[in-house]
């Protein structure tokens, strides 16, 4: 069957069977890798997307019920030219090794602190227990998330945002 | 002159974080190809059985389907697991084959090898496989192995592969002249690295000039090589093995696993290019496991805690297959037993156990750590009796609290406050 939406604000139509997840289909059919398959059912959080401004997990929601919305990867916050400040907040803090559960992580992250940019160190926990890494540690993420609020906080211009496209 | 170094110490940003970052790292289930099949494995259910038939007709009628494989399609003789750390002629009879020919022996070994236009029709021809396994006694631990009532392998007469025995110095007199023994039991449970990127392999054949080209490679890509050219019968030369971006491999990933031969056999049987990531089920079941062990040992010592000899039997479970790493954890534990302590007398035997249940074989080389802990909750043992031992433990350290006979995971180095590493390694040799 068909399916609309849009992602990383491109509007897409893609024939699907019922039973896709939106993972395999922005994976597969749509060929935007960086959202990660780790475990297929909910624990990993490797392959959490944004979906009309919440964080989802992609490998728990079939593609065609995203008919309609606005899906936001991993790809849709970053651009060619530099890094978004929250993922520069990743490099600087060694918030990653393999990179696997990276994009988990950012999309995760971003969706948290574009509508909590004042949260502190026990909520980038609670929300981050969702996405499982297994090389860092969880020290440094919390660290680069935390050193990343100022740029989603009202005083930062609108450039500087990780969630606006360049 | 210039004396420091300004890189050792300095936070150093990672070229490779601005693919990661960015969601631009090519992991091997990225990659796609033109023409491309999807292989999905068919694995047993049954933790010890012999196959009686594989009816395969159903699945490859499955419009989709472009083939299934099954040990019979392979050749003559199936390839085995090859064994990469100290492949001693003793195990050869417990190899693996890559794919199972009449036996199964734990659950997840290999049977049958389907390939479809997607991976959800090969997937769904998997249930149109039909196995008949006549279920064998499944063994549950290593003390219903030691009985051999179930044998993994007949021909071989016993599910015990190998012995080793570590000594240094006369433990037997050392003990005979001790002021206190203790003794004690320990145990690890089996676990394993757990990378959160699932396996995966890309196998391209190119019939025209002979060459495979292997995506989804890590951490020994030349032993596999040369693995894969004999068991393919291709030069080495005619093979690429290539590592991509790699989400963690913790020791278990890049091993020689039988879909390393699998994925790229099918490659060239089909004529096309083969993909294969399997899943997070199958994962927990076909990856290699770590670490099971018991250990039975006495520890002797003075009356103000100084340790003068350590002996007793370790038994180590390798799953139902000698694989890449053979019984290396198995010497290990016997070898490394004193861990970070001097002691001068030691007698450590140390038997690896094959035995059929849920899965694998093979470990990987962290034993001397929990070796090393037995070796520290042995002492701790001291400690906390005798209350004269120079080595103290926190609070919290599991070996304090002497409630039962588990071993401690882990060693806590710092804590050890007469820790001396005594710069030698009691020597290792195989006992008959």
């Amino acid at each position: 069957m068909s399916v609309r939406f849009r992602v990383n604000g491109q509007e897409v139509e893609v024939e699907v069977e019922p039973r896709l997840t939106l993972a395999d289909c922005l994976r597969h059919h749509l060929r935007l890798t960086g959202t990660h398959v780790g475990c297929e059912h909910g624990v990993c959080g490797a392959c959490t997307v944004i979906v009309d401004g919440a964080a989802v997990r992609s490998c728990l929601m079939l593609a065609v019920q995203a008919e309609g919305s606005e899906v936001l990867t991993v790809e849709g916050l970053s651009n060619d030219a530099d890094l978004s400040p929250l993922q520069k907040s990743f490099r600087k803090h060694h918030a990653l090794q393999c990179g696997f559960c990276t994009p988990g992580m950012i999309t995760t992250a971003h969706a948290l602190l574009s509508e909590e940019p004042h949260c502190d160190a026990a909520r980038v926990r609670e929300v981050l227990s969702g996405n499982l890494c297994r090389c860092t540690g969880y020290i440094s993420i919390v660290e680069a998330v935390l050193d990343a609020r100022a740029a989603y906080q009202p005083k930062a211009s609108a450039s500087d945002r990780s969630g606006d496209r360049a | 002159m210039r004396t420091v170094n300004s890189l050792i110490g300095s936070p150093i940003e990672r070229l490779e974080d601005l693919r990661f970052l960015r969601g631009r790292g090519q992991y091997v289930d990225d990659l796609a190809r033109k023409d491309m099949l999807h292989a999905a494995i068919l694995r047993s259910s049954v933790a010890h059985g012999r196959i009686r038939s594989i009816a395969v007709a159903a699945a490859r009628a499955l419009p989709g389907v472009h083939s299934v494989i099954t040990a019979k399609d392979i050749g003559n003789r199936v390839p085995r697991v090859p064994m990469r750390l100290q492949p001693l002629p003793d195990f050869e009879p417990f190899g693996q084959p890559v794919i199972a020919e009449t036996k199964v022996r734990y659950v997840g070994e290999a049977i049958a090898v389907v390939l479809a236009d997607t991976a959800s029709i090969a997937e769904d021809a998997l249930g149109l496989i039909e196995v008949e396994i006549e279920p064998l006694p499944a063994v549950a631990d290593r003390r219903a192995s030691a009985q051999d009532a179930s044998l993994l392998f007949e021909d071989k007469g016993t599910n015990l592969a190998i012995k080793f025995r570590a000594v240094r110095g006369d433990a037997a007199a050392a003990f005979a002249d001790a002021p206190y023994v203790r003794r004690e039991s320990f145990r690890t449970q089996r676990h394993m690295a757990l990378p959160l990127e699932p396996r995966g392999l890309l196998a391209e054949w190119d019939a025209a000039r002979g060459r495979l080209t292997l995506s989804g490679g890590a951490k020994v890509l030349f032993f596999n090589r040369r693995t894969l050219a004999k068991q393919m019968g291709l030069p080495e030369s005619a093979i690429e093995i290539v590592e991509n971006d790699v989400g963690g491999g913790f020791g278990a990933r890049g091993e020689f696993y039988p879909e390393d031969f699998l994925i790229p056999f099918a490659a060239r049987h089909t004529g096309r290019p083969v993909k294969w990531t399997e899943d997070r089920r199958e994962h927990l079941m076909c990856m290699n496991h770590a670490r099971e062990a018991e250990c039975d040992v006495e520890i002797a010592c003075r009356r103000d805690g100084t340790i003068l000899a350590l002996r007793g039997h370790a038994y180590v479970d390798v799953g139902a297959y000698m694989r890449t790493n053979g019984a290396v954890g198995a010497r290990n534990v016997a070898q490394f037993m004193s861990g970070p302590y001097r002691i001068p007398h030691i007698d450590i035997a140390g038997p690896a156990v094959s035995r059929p249940i849920s899965s694998a074989s093979a470990c990987s080389t962290w034993w001397r750590r929990i070796s090393g802990s037995i070796a520290s909750s042995s002492a701790a043992a001291i400690s906390s009796c005798s209350g004269r031992c120079r080595i103290r433990l926190p609070p919290s350290h599991p070996s304090r609290a002497k409630t039962s006979s588990t071993a401690a995971t882990t060693a806590p180095r710092s804590t050890a406050a007469s820790t001396r590493s005594s710069g030698r390694r009691s020597r290792s040799s195989r006992a008959s």
